[in-house]
């Protein structure tokens, strides 16, 4: 379990990113949302122990990650959204990293290879920024490390690649596993993430899965322009909106909508979902 | 799992560095014979001794700056897969320091040794010579000479992990600043005991012999080996703090 409590996070003081923030992460493929700047990489990169909280804490599995643990390291496979990858072949990365985490499966990674239709014996000087990112998801997959982090890893995917993405994770995923997404591309993994997690102004202003959320919130379509609702849009088809589930009736979660009522209406959903 | 050392997981992160950097030395190497080559070509051109390039000072100055060359810099980019590594901060400490202070050294001795030798066996006995002259001063190292070499590899130990550019200036600036405040404490220090009346001087060779003189006193302080501060600062000091120090800052590194 990620536990984080009562972090603190700033780049400048007086200008924080995290203030007093607290929330924990289990199981689930996480979907982590926000606008630019709140801290999505920032909270990746305290997770991943490459930046350490300045106040309070981020532990896995009980030990602290700014210690950089071996143990906790080998638990945790971290893509971030830059990268600069190795100029070596991709066999001889593998052979010389993987080493490192216990649980890697060479016959995984061929598989996932496969599946984004990419071939191991290649260099990656020779690969463009979206074949190293496949190689380097089907490589943190492989992994199978309980936690993966990954920074907006369907930019830089062609069409055709989104989705061997989704059926990728949906493959490497089981109940004993973290994945955390931070993605603004919302629409390309609708079908895949639970819980959400929306971060916003150095808090947390939801961290529920798409159950809890679409028990407390309706998504529908409607002809006239609703009353009371948390947020509506205009399309050709009327209007759609977010609005409270006083029925118990069921929709289906539109994330892009969620995130827009949500930024809407910070405290309202605060005090909704218990923050 | 032994989260500070694992002989077994330093085993895979030696390795695993040694092939990201054995084609520098490859390179090295290369260029190192290739201005042997020419040195004899010349030697046996000018039908002379060698063209007088110091293989000795190369090797020096490969040791000196061996951290620069074991290291690809730290950025926030760069450097993610090798912070979440799964190695301890002291693991991956160990692996630059084992690359840079004893492989580097082995590497250049065996260089020298092999371009001795070779030296040693040109016909004509043109290059005998320059050939002694490696072996001489193999054979007369002293532990003086090499701490003396490790302390200023150490400062650019340090600086790897200091500074994420300009990496090699920096630390010659830091090492000219160091040496300066270094005389400007010792002569202040001298001045109190001999009441000001002494004129102090320092310059230095390669290896400080004659860091800092009073030239006045018939007692004067000589060579780097006479005064207790210099000894110890560069001798213990230097190498084993700044290691420590590398270690420390390493640690606490963010990206």
């Amino acid at each position: 379990m990620i536990e984080i409590n009562n972090l603190s996070f700033y780049y400048k003081k007086g200008k924080p990113v995290f203030e007093q923030v607290s929330f924990e992460m289990a199981t689930g493929i996480y979907g982590l949302l926000g606008e630019n700047g709140v801290g999505k990489s920032t909270l990746l990169r305290i997770i991943s122990g490459l930046r350490f909280p300045h106040l309070g804490e981020c532990k896995i599995d009980g030990t602290d990650t700014f210690r950089r643990a071996p143990d906790t390291l080998s638990k945790v496979f971290y893509l971030p959204e830059e990268f600069e990858s190795p100029t070596i072949k991709i066999n001889r990365f593998i052979k010389d990293n993987a080493k490192f985490y216990p649980n890697f499966s060479r016959e995984q990674f061929e598989a996932y290879m496969s599946d984004f239709e990419m071939e191991t014996d290649r260099k990656f000087s020779e690969l463009s920024y979206g074949q190293k990112k496949k190689v380097l998801i089907s490589y943190g997959m492989s992994l199978n490390t309980p936690y993966v982090l990954l920074d907006e890893p369907t930019n830089g995917l062609d069409i055709p690649s989104k989705a061997q993405f989704r059926k990728v994770i949906a493959s490497a995923y089981d109940e004993d596993r973290c994945i955390i997404i931070s993605t603004h591309q919302v629409r390309d993994l609708e079908s895949l993430i639970d819980p959400i997690i929306i971060l916003d102004r150095n808090q947390v202003l939801l961290n529920n899965s798409v159950e809890e959320i679409t028990r407390k919130l309706i998504f529908k379509q409607t002809q006239t322009k609703p009353e009371n609702a948390f947020y509506t849009e205009s399309n050709l088809m009327g209007y759609s909106y977010v609005g409270l589930n006083a029925t118990g009736e069921e929709t289906t979660l539109n994330i892009e909508m969620l995130f827009n009522a949500a930024v809407a209406n910070r405290t309202t959903f605060k005090e909704l979902f218990n923050i | 799992m032994n989260n500070i050392f694992d002989i077994d997981r330093f085993g895979k992160l030696f390795v695993r560095e040694f092939g990201t950097y054995s084609p520098k030395l490859v390179g090295i190497g290369s260029v190192g014979f290739g201005i042997f080559a020419l040195t004899v070509i010349y030697s046996y051109v000018f039908e002379s001794a060698p063209f007088n390039f110091s293989f000795v000072t190369f090797g020096i100055v490969l040791i000196i700056l061996a951290p620069l060359i074991f290291h690809k810099g730290i950025d926030r980019i760069g450097s993610i897969f090798d912070f979440t590594l799964p190695a301890s901060s002291f693991e991956k400490f160990a692996a630059k320091w084992c690359l840079s202070v004893i492989l580097m050294p082995v590497f250049v001795i065996v260089f020298l040794l092999l371009i001795a030798g070779l030296y040693k066996v040109m016909p004509g006995g043109l290059c005998f010579d320059a050939g002694n002259q490696i072996i001489h001063f193999l054979k007369n190292l002293s532990f003086e000479k090499v701490s003396f070499i490790s302390a200023f590899q150490s400062f650019f130990l340090v600086g790897i992990f200091y500074f994420r550019k300009h990496v090699f200036w920096k630390v010659s600036l830091s090492l000219i600043v160091y040496f300066l405040l270094f005389a400007l404490v010792f002569i202040l220090f001298h001045r109190n005991i001999f009441a000001g009346s002494r004129e102090i001087s320092f310059a230095t060779n390669f290896f400080g012999e004659t860091v800092f003189s009073d030239a006045n006193s018939s007692q004067s302080l000589f060579g780097l080996h006479s005064n207790i501060f210099v000894y110890i600062s560069l001798n213990m000091v230097a190498p084993f703090g700044l290691w420590v120090v590398s270690f420390l800052k390493l640690r606490e590194i963010e990206i």
